[in-house]
C-alpha cells in the first residue's frame, strides 16, 4: 500500500481530540481520572502501612491526630487505537481505498506520537495472513507504523470484529479508529460496529468507499465480480437500474449511520472523492477527532 | 427404436427461444467491484433472476440445451433393441368400484375396456398375455399372438375383487422377457405399482374412498396372556380415508382403534391385547356407507403347560404361589408327594427335602433343603441380606425388578459347573440355574415364605416367565390370515365353505364364512375373503368419465436429471467456470 508521505509531512500541529479525560497508559500531559503523583491536589485518604511517608498531610495531623495521605490528579496519555482494513475490497478504487486509508491511519498516527501518545495499529485482512500489531508511544515508532502500513497488500477478508477485540488486550481504548469500508452484510455491520464500540471510548468510524462505488457507471450495464468472493452480478443498462443502486446504496448509507448513532460511534465519511489533506483539516477536526495542538477544537 | 411419446420431442422446440435469447444477450463490461452486495440489491429484483442474463456463457447453453435434450428425450420414452414388436401383458385389476356405472347402459370397466380393444389392435405388438389381479394373481390367457381370442377370455372378467397389486405386479414382472420391447398395461381401478418392466395404465373411474382389509395376525407375545394383532388396511383410493379396526375376542367386540391406512398402500395397525383365550376374532368396518368389510380371524390355540407340584403335603389354597399359578389359563397344575407320577412335568416343583424326579423341562427347587436334595451345594447362611444384582438379560428374570426385595433368612448356594448365578444377595449366590441337557433347574437359596417376593407385582412375571419357559416350542404356530386358509394346513384339516367341503389350499372363491376343522374335529380357524361388495353409484357423479392416462418410461427420473444438470451448471460451473474463462 503507497502511502502519500508528502501530505503527512504538510500536517501541522494537531493532536487527537477526546472529550472525557484520559487513561492512556503512560505518563502525560493529559488530565486522568486516576489519582496517584501529580500536581494538581485530589483528595486525602487514610495512611495505610506502606505508604510513602512524603505524601503523609503533616498539617492535618498536628491539627487531627490522624495520619492521611495527600492524593494527586495523575496526568496520562492518551491511547490511540488505529485498525485499517485491507480486504480485498479495499484494493478497488482510484486512489485505492486500502491506500487512501492507510494515509489517514499514517497521518493519525504520527499526530498521536507527536503528543507521546501510546498509538496501537492492527491490519485486518490481507493478502498475508499474519496479523500485524504495531504499539508505541514516541515519534521514532512512527517508522514501524509507516513500514507496516506500506508492507501491507490488500487481499482476503478481514475479520475486523475479532481484530478490534484483539486490541484491547491491555484495557479499553480512549480512541480507536476504524478506517474500511463496511462493505458485509447486515449482521456482519452491527458486529463490527459493536465490536468498534465495546474497544473504546470514544470510537470512531472513516467509512472508506470509493467514487465508483457512490456513483457506478450503469450506462451500458455491468458484469460485476466481487472482489472478495468471485461472485458475478450482472445489472442491467439503464436509468431504472442507476436509480435503484442509489436507492440501495442511500439505505445502506442510511443504516451504517444509523447503527453508529446508536452504539455512540462517530462517523466520518471518509470518501476517496475526498483528499486525505481535506479529510484531516476539515472532516476529523469537525468531527472533533482532531484539535488544534494549542488546544481546544478548531 | 421406438418412440412411446413421441409428442415428447415437442419439448425441442422451447430450444429455439432458448438460442435466441442467447445470441441477443447483452454484452456488459466486467468490472471488479468492491463487493456485489449493493449491485446485488439493485439488480436482484429485475435481472440477475431472469433467464436471459445467465445465459452469457456458451457452457451455460450448453448445459442448458442438454438438460432439455434429456427432458425430451426423457418424455419421448426412446427404447432401442432389435426387434421393432414387443409384447404387452395385460393385467386386468377389477375391483368393485370399477364397475360403477357411468350411465345407464356403460359402466366405467366397459368403458375401459374398450380402449383396451382400441390399443390392441395397434401395430407394433407381436404377442399379448392376459393376467387377472383376483383373488391371487392368475394367467387367464397365456402368451399369444391371438388377440381375438385373448380378448375374449379377458371380456369374461367382471369387477367384483381386487387382489394384491404387488403380487400382481409380481407375476406380471414374470411373464415380460424383454423391459426394453415389452410392456405390461394395467387395466383397473386403482393405479400400479412400479416393477421391473414399463407400465401403461388404464385406469377406471374413481370412486369414493375405499379401504381394503388385506390380512390379520394373531401371534402370542412372550408375556403372559397377551396377543399382538397386526391388521393390514389398504387404501386403493389415492386419498387418505378413516377407518377403524375392531377387534373381538371371543366374540365380545374389546377395542376399536383407528387404522394406519396410507394413501394407496397399506398401513398396519398394531395393537396387544392382554388376552390369551383359545379364539380372538377381528374384524374392520370403515365408516364410510359405500365400504364395509368384516374379516374374522383366529388367534392360534395356547398350548397347555404340565405344571408337577411336588412337597411332602399340597400347598394350602391360601399359597401365593398356587394361587398364580392356577390362575394361568395355560396351566394345567398337578399336585404330588411323592416322585412317582411326577415324572416328565413341563414344569417341576420341588417344596422340601424330596428327590428329584427325572424328565422335567423346568424345575424348581424351592429353598435350601430342596437345594440341597437337587445336587446344589449349600453354603453358609445370610441373616435378612439384600439383593444387590440380578442378571436381568435372563428370560426367566425379564421385566422383573428386585430392587429392594427384603429377605429375612437366606443359605448361600453355590452354581454348579456349567450353571450360572441368577440373583445374588450381598454378594453371595442365592438363586442359581443348571442346565442338564435340554431340561434346566432352578435352586432359590430361600423360601418363599421368607420373602416377600409374593407380595410384589413382580411375582405374577415371575410365575409368568416360568410358564413360558416351561412351555412346548410351538413357535411355529400357523398365523391367521384373511382371503385364504390356514397356511399351516396340514393333510386332513377340512376347510368347510359356504358351499361345502374343499381344499385349504385352494383360494376363497366367494365371500362368506370358512371353517377349518382339524384331524382331531377341533376347529382350527375361521376365515372369510375380504370382499367388499359393490357401492352404490353417489348421486350427482353420473356423468364422470373413466380416467384414461398413459404411464410409461419414468421420465420423472430424467426430469430430475436435467434439474440437477440446470442445477448444478448455475450454482457450481457457473460461476466458477465464466469467471477462470472470461
Amino acid at each position: 500500500v503507497n502511502v502519500d508521505r508528502a501530505l503527512i509531512g504538510k500536517i501541522g500541529r494537531l493532536r487527537v481530540g477526546l472529550p472525557g479525560l484520559a487513561a492512556g497508559p503512560q505518563l502525560g500531559d493529559r488530565r486522568s481520572a486516576v489519582r496517584g503523583r501529580g500536581m494538581e491536589f485530589a483528595d486525602h485518604r487514610p495512611y495505610r502501612a506502606g505508604d510513602d511517608l512524603r505524601l503523609v498531610d503533616w498539617n492535618v495531623y498536628n491539627r487531627l491526630r490522624t495520619l492521611l495521605v495527600r492524593l494527586f490528579h495523575e496526568d496520562r496519555n492518551l491511547h490511540l487505537g488505529l485498525c485499517v482494513d485491507i480486504s480485498a475490497s479495499m484494493s478497488v478504487g482510484r486512489p485505492q481505498k486500502a491506500e487512501h486509508a492507510a494515509t489517514l491511519a499514517a497521518a493519525l498516527a504520527l499526530v498521536g506520537l507527536r503528543q507521546r501518545d501510546t498509538v496501537t495499529l492492527a491490519l485486518a485482512g490481507g493478502a498475508d495472513p499474519r496479523r500485524t500489531v504495531i504499539r508505541g508511544h514516541q515519534v521514532s515508532s512512527f517508522a514501524s507504523v509507516l513500514a507496516a502500513l506500506e508492507a501491507a497488500r490488500p487481499g482476503g477478508r478481514a475479520d475486523l470484529a475479532p481484530t478490534l477485540r484483539s486490541m484491547t488486550d491491555r484495557g479499553r481504548m480512549d480512541r480507536l479508529v476504524l478506517a474500511s469500508d463496511l462493505l458485509v452484510d447486515e449482521a456482519t455491520v452491527e458486529a463490527t460496529v459493536y465490536a468498534l464500540a465495546s474497544s473504546a471510548r470514544h470510537p470512531v468510524l472513516l467509512h472508506v468507499l470509493d467514487g465508483s462505488e457512490l456513483h457506478p457507471d450503469l450506462r451500458d450495464g455491468l458484469e460485476a465480480e466481487d472482489a472478495e468472493t468471485g461472485e458475478i452480478v450482472q445489472v442491467g443498462a439503464g436509468p431504472a437500474a442507476a436509480r435503484r443502486y442509489q436507492e440501495a446504496l442511500q439505505a445502506y448509507l442510511t443504516d451504517v449511520r444509523e447503527r453508529c448513532a446508536v452504539r455512540r460511534v462517530t462517523y466520518v465519511a471518509a470518501f476517496t472523492t475526498v483528499p486525505v489533506r481535506e479529510l484531516v483539516m476539515d472532516a476529523l477536526r469537525h468531527g472533533r477527532v482532531l484539535e488544534s495542538a494549542r488546544g481546544g477544537a478548531a | 427404436m421406438t418412440l412411446a411419446a413421441p409428442l415428447g420431442l415437442a419439448l425441442l422446440a422451447i430450444a429455439v427461444p432458448v438460442v435466441v435469447a442467447f445470441l441477443a444477450r447483452q454484452r456488459a463490461p466486467r468490472q471488479v467491484v468492491g463487493s456485489v452486495m449493493l449491485l446485488r440489491r439493485a439488480a436482484g429484483m429485475a435481472v440477475s433472476r431472469s433467464l436471459v442474463p445467465r445465459l452469457r456463457h456458451p457452457i451455460a447453453l450448453a448445459l442448458t440445451l442438454m438438460a432439455l435434450l434429456a427432458l425430451a428425450l426423457g418424455v419421448a420414452s426412446p427404447r432401442c433393441g432389435d426387434s421393432p414388436v414387443g409384447r404387452w401383458i395385460v393385467v386386468l385389476d377389477a375391483p368393485p368400484e370399477a364397475g360403477a356405472g357411468i350411465d345407464a347402459d356403460r359402466t366405467a370397466w366397459r368403458e375401459v375396456f374398450g380402449r383396451l380393444e382400441t390399443l390392441l389392435r395397434s401395430p407394433g405388438i407381436a404377442e399379448v398375455a392376459v393376467l387377472h389381479s383376483a383373488p391371487v394373481p392368475r394367467v387367464i390367457a397365456g402368451v399369444t399372438s391371438d388377440f381375438g381370442g385373448a380378448l375374449a377370455l379377458a371380456g369374461a372378467v367382471r369387477p367384483g375383487a381386487s387382489g394384491d397389486p404387488v403380487q400382481t405386479r409380481q407375476a406380471a414382472d414374470a411373464l415380460c422377457v424383454d423391459p426394453e420391447l415389452d410392456a405390461i398395461l394395467w387395466v383397473g381401478a386403482s393405479p400400479p405399482p412400479q416393477g421391473r418392466c414399463p407400465i401403461l395404465a388404464l385406469r377406471a373411474a374413481a370412486r369414493p374412498p375405499l379401504t381394503e382389509l388385506v390380512g390379520i395376525k394373531a401371534t402370542r407375545t412372550e408375556r403372559l396372556g397377551e396377543l399382538e394383532i397386526l391388521v393390514a388396511v389398504a387404501d386403493t383410493t389415492g386419498a387418505p380415508t378413516e377407518t377403524v379396526v375392531e377387534l373381538f375376542v371371543d366374540d365380545v367386540l374389546v377395542e376399536v382403534v383407528p387404522a394406519n391406512t396410507v394413501a394407496n398402500g397399506v398401513g398396519w395397525t398394531r395393537r396387544t391385547l392382554p388376552v390369551d383365550g383359545q379364539v380372538v376374532a377381528a374384524a374392520l368396518v370403515s365408516p364410510h356407507p359405500a365400504a364395509r368389510a368384516r374379516v374374522v380371524a383366529v388367534g392360534p390355540p395356547a398350548s397347555p403347560v404340565r405344571v408337577v407340584w411336588l412337597s411332602a403335603e399340597p400347598p394350602p389354597e391360601t399359597s401365593f404361589l398356587r394361587a398364580a399359578l392356577e390362575l394361568h389359563p395355560r396351566v394345567r397344575l398337578e399336585f404330588f408327594t411323592t416322585a412317582d407320577g411326577a415324572q416328565n412335568a413341563d414344569l417341576l416343583i420341588v417344596d422340601g427335602a424330596l428327590p428329584l424326579p427325572e424328565g422335567a423341562r423346568l424345575a424348581w427347587a424351592i429353598g435350601p433343603e430342596a437345594a440341597a436334595n437337587a445336587g446344589i451345594l449349600v453354603l453358609e447362611p445370610l441373616d435378612h441380606p439384600s439383593i444387590t444384582r440380578w442378571d436381568f438379560r435372563d428370560p426367566l428374570l425379564q421385566h422383573l425388578d428386585l430392587d429392594g426385595l427384603t429377605l429375612t433368612a437366606a443359605r448361600a448356594l453355590a452354581p454348579p459347573v456349567g450353571g450360572s448365578v441368577m440373583v445374588e444377595a450381598e454378594g453371595y449366590p442365592v438363586v442359581v440355574r443348571s442346565r442338564n441337557g435340554s431340561n434346566v433347574l432352578l435352586a432359590s437359596g430361600f423360601t418363599l415364605e421368607d420373602s416377600d417376593l409374593p407380595l410384589r407385582v413382580d411375582f405374577l412375571h415371575w410365575v409368568a416367565n416360568l410358564v413360558e419357559e416351561a412351555s412346548p416350542n410351538d413357535n411355529n404356530l400357523p398365523l391367521a390370515e384373511v382371503g385364504r386358509p390356514w397356511p399351516g394346513a396340514a393333510e386332513g384339516e377340512v376347510l368347510t365353505g359356504p358351499s361345502g367341503p374343499m381344499d385349504p389350499r385352494s383360494p376363497l372363491p366367494e365371500a362368506g364364512l370358512y371353517t377349518i376343522t382339524g384331524k382331531d374335529g377341533t376347529e382350527r380357524g375361521r376365515v372369510t375373503p375380504a370382499v367388499i361388495p359393490a357401492p352404490p353409484r353417489p348421486e350427482g357423479s353420473g356423468g364422470e368419465a373413466p380416467m384414461v392416462g398413459v404411464q410409461g418410461q419414468p421420465w420423472w427420473v430424467w426430469a430430475t436429471i436435467a434439474a440437477a444438470i440446470l442445477l448444478a451448471a448455475e450454482t457450481v460451473l457457473g460461476a466458477t467456470l465464466r469467471a477462470r474463462l472470461s
